[in-house]
């Protein structure tokens, strides 16, 4: 079963929209992180919940027409997402519910 | 500023993909990127330090731009025959191995005093755009 994962204080993180990019900053560190697609998507779908990266990908899904950045690449959308979830962790930004 | 995290869709966790709402993002293509390429970099105030990942990149001297070109000593891209420049093969250098150079510790590797002098003028002419500028810039913001 797959672990799902929870932002921290989010009502401490403010999300700024860029042209190409998004900044968000956590109140509570001080902290700026310049985010790329699709991590925004990722926290915007999470919201206060925790979810499975599965759970998240069907939300994205539903709101875009997702595409891989490389031809050739043969990671799962799911496996992207559990990749950028681990790097909020990395950060502090999240956390990871074991199950 | 905007303070839009908690997607509406997201009030009542898993159940929602039945939810046909209109959303004004939908259709949008979403760059999903690969596993290994990291979506963060982190800014931090006061010490302004980036995360450890964006020391791990590295910076072609020279770029596409210069190919076919040497590089002289104050870092412009010259001709080959340009009197008292360097050649150059593209060869990538660890941020961690020109962040040393910059501060004067060490040449670039496999360099001479001269030429690593060059290179790393080259470097510090780098603009938005060129291979390497996005390194470069967040060597700018690391201790």
């Amino acid at each position: 079963m797959a672990n799902r994962y929870k932002m921290r204080n989010v009502s401490n993180l403010i999300l700024q929209h860029l042209d190409y990019m998004s900044l968000l900053y956590d109140r509570q560190s001080g902290i700026t992180h310049i985010i790329a697609e699709p991590a925004p998507q990722i926290i915007e779908a999470l919201g206060h919940d925790a979810m499975k990266p599965s759970q998240i990908e069907r939300i994205l899904k539903k709101q875009y027409d997702i595409q891989a950045f490389e031809d050739g690449n043969s990671d799962s959308f799911e496996e992207i997402i559990a990749a950028r979830l681990d790097e909020f962790v990395a950060l502090g930004l999240a956390e990871k519910i074991l199950s | 500023m905007t303070d839009n995290i908690g997607n509406p869709d997201a009030e009542n966790n898993s159940d929602k993909q039945d939810d046909n709402s209109v959303n004004p993002n939908r259709r949008r293509m979403l760059m999903m990127g690969a596993v290994a390429t990291s979506a963060v970099v982190t800014v931090r105030p006061a010490i302004a330090q980036t995360s450890g990942s964006v020391l791990d990149c590295d910076i072609p001297v020279a770029g596409s731009h210069g190919y076919g070109k040497n590089i002289a000593p104050d870092g412009t891209l010259v001709s080959p025959d340009t009197e008292g420049s360097f050649h150059q093969d593209g060869r990538r250098y660890t941020a961690n191995n020109i962040k040393q150079a910059l501060s004067g510790g060490k040449s670039l590797k496999g360099a001479s005093y001269d030429k690593s002098q060059a290179y790393l003028n080259y470097i510090r002419r780098l603009r938005a755009g060129q291979s390497g500028f996005t390194c470069f810039a967040s060597l700018q913001y690391s201790r």
